[in-house]
């Protein structure tokens, strides 16, 4: 367990390892010297960070990008590196402290409120605090990035600003703190979940379909065809998402270690074998496989084995993946029409059933030789409901809030004429 | 049923005059292989009080066999419903049509 790198004569919050993320700890080791991070960690983590901020900038941008029409392709490209902007600004306001600081158990305390107090010497298990943060930021990031997937192309730009900066801290933060810091409820109760399965992606993905419901669907959903921009585009996006992800769930463990080289080969497995699957099933139903269908199918996977990936054996990996490949499938089809809901992009379809998927079988699959736990599927359906229930009335609440202040929907005209010119004033070529 | 280049012929002309009278387009690939779709572009074609399309419409029923009875029920044997697949399939027909792929649904 990288837990062992905890150790130290004097610690300022308590070092539990849990979900392979840490809070905080020592900054003198044992005889009294100052403990410095162990540079191989900390190197890894920098490129962590780096490729799961390219997860979002550009990945996320492009993948959304390309599935949209074309009048509403750099409107929602901007939306997403605008969302990227305030969720940093909120993160290093109040985000960070209600999310990975010692409190109750049910949000962080307010000792980092604007990053006060980190230091050059703050250690974060076995990397600097700042590294930790700002691994921590691009998941913040993130996952309020997911959620416009659901309601593109009609809302408002003021409104998604402003929705960004009240979910990261309204939403993710406290769902972050309950799952991820040691004295959070669900971490307590046993939940795992090691890069984000329920945090990340049931938390988006809830949002996303409650956003869906509330702001109504595009004018003409479901009578007239909304072709996609350029699916080369969306293949590229996907792409670095794929890459990018092995610093997601291979950088949560905070270590370059053997687990996280066991959680960067699960994700590559589980990517596959869930692209493979979503091929077969929409080669058997539709009778052809389709591009879209192949990269969302690897989506599926990669979101199914965020929160088991340093839990569960390769093997396991598989299982995770094929489930994960036909589940998404079902709910990006035919779970959406049963619906009738315009999640636009399939946010909840694929991040909240992907994620559901995982976090269930990571609490069947959790093998103590990988990850020195052993799962319980009662307790990882618990963190899902609760996250299902609070994400959902909180969003909702944001959304109430935000459609009194500024309105959500954009006119029927601005949405006719697309985003693109009417939100910004430009258009592409 | 008529031949090909008959119903070909008669949707050939449907398209231009549906286009001309109403300014909509229609799919002829589509109507050919779609009975349903054939029998909504007929309603449609009715519906503009248009004679010649009236005409129309009238001979594409004939050579279509819109008209003709709903295939009859399964044997109690058969009854038992399709399977999971075959009801995925029906379930959205058009979906990997061009003009119908994107309706409702990206994926």
């Amino acid at each position: 367990m990288p837990g062992s790198r905890c150790s130290g004569s004097v610690r300022v919050a308590p070092a539990l390892c849990l979900g392979g993320l840490f809070l905080p700890v020592a900054v003198l080791a044992d005889g009294g010297a100052v403990a410095h991070a162990d540079s191989g960690h900390t190197a890894w983590m920098l490129v962590a960070t780096a490729l799961v901020l390219l997860m979002t900038l550009p990945g996320l941008a492009l993948f959304y990008g390309g599935m949209v029409r074309r009048k509403n392709v750099l409107a929602t490209m901007t939306q997403t590196i605008a969302i990227a902007a305030v969720v940093t600004l909120t993160w290093c306001a109040v985000g960070y402290s209600l999310a990975m600081r010692p409190g109750s158990a049910f949000v962080g305390g307010l000792d980092r409120l604007f990053l006060d107090g980190l230091s050059l010497d703050s250690l974060s298990g076995g990397v600097p605090e700042s590294v930790f943060a700002m691994f921590q930021l691009s998941f913040a990031i993130i996952t309020t990035a997911l959620v416009p997937g659901a309601f593109a192309e009609r809302m408002k730009f003021p409104a998604v600003l402003l929705f960004a900066a009240l979910w990261s801290v309204l939403v993710y933060a406290p769902v972050a703190h309950w799952v991820w810091a040691p004295d959070g409820w669900l971490a307590l109760l046993g939940a795992l979940d090691y890069a984000g399965g329920t945090v990340v992606h049931v938390n988006a993905g809830v949002a996303g379909l409650v956003c869906a419901l509330y702001v109504g669907p595009r004018n003409g959903f479901g009578r007239q065809p909304m072709t996609p921009y350029n699916l080369a585009l969306t293949l590229t996006g996907a792409a670095l998402l794929w890459v990018g992800w092995f610093g997601f769930n291979a950088g949560s463990g905070l270590a370059a270690d053997a687990r996280a080289g066991m959680a960067m080969l699960a994700t590559q497995l589980a990517a596959a074998t869930a692209a493979v699957a979503w091929m077969g099933a929409e080669w058997l139903v539709r009778g052809r496989p389709s591009a879209l269908g192949l990269v969302s199918g690897a989506v599926g996977g990669l979101v199914a084995v965020t929160p088991a990936s340093g839990f569960v054996t390769p093997t396991s990996t598989l299982l995770i993946g094929a489930l994960a490949g036909v589940g998404c499938y079902l709910g990006a089809t035919v779970l959406k029409r049963a619906l009738r809901c315009d999640d636009a992009l399939d946010a909840f379809g694929i991040h909240g059933i992907g994620g559901m998927i995982g976090a269930l079988l990571t609490g069947w699959l959790a093998s103590p030789a990988i990850g020195g736990l052993r799962g319980d599927t009662l307790v990882q359906l618990a963190g899902i409901c609760a996250t299902l229930i609070y994400s959902g009335g909180m969003t909702l609440i944001v959304l109430m809030v935000i459609d009194r202040l500024v309105g959500l929907r954009v006119g029927e005209r601005t949405e006719s004429d697309g985003l693109d010119l009417s939100e910004h004033g430009e258009a592409i070529a | 049923m008529e031949s090909d280049s008959v119903i070909y012929g008669l949707l050939g002309r449907i398209h231009l005059l549906m286009r001309r009278v109403s300014n909509r387009i229609t799919d002829v690939e589509y109507m050919r292989v779609n009975k349903d779709y054939a029998r909504e572009v007929v309603r449609l074609a009715l519906a503009t009080g248009n004679p010649e399309l009236a005409e129309l419409g009238a001979r594409l029923r004939l050579a279509m066999e819109l008209d003709a009875p709903v295939a009859k029920a399964a044997p109690a044997a058969e009854r038992s419903g399709p399977g999971l697949l075959e009801r995925l399939r029906t379930a959205r027909p058009e979906a990997t049509h061009p003009t119908q792929r994107y309706v409702g649904s990206l994926r």
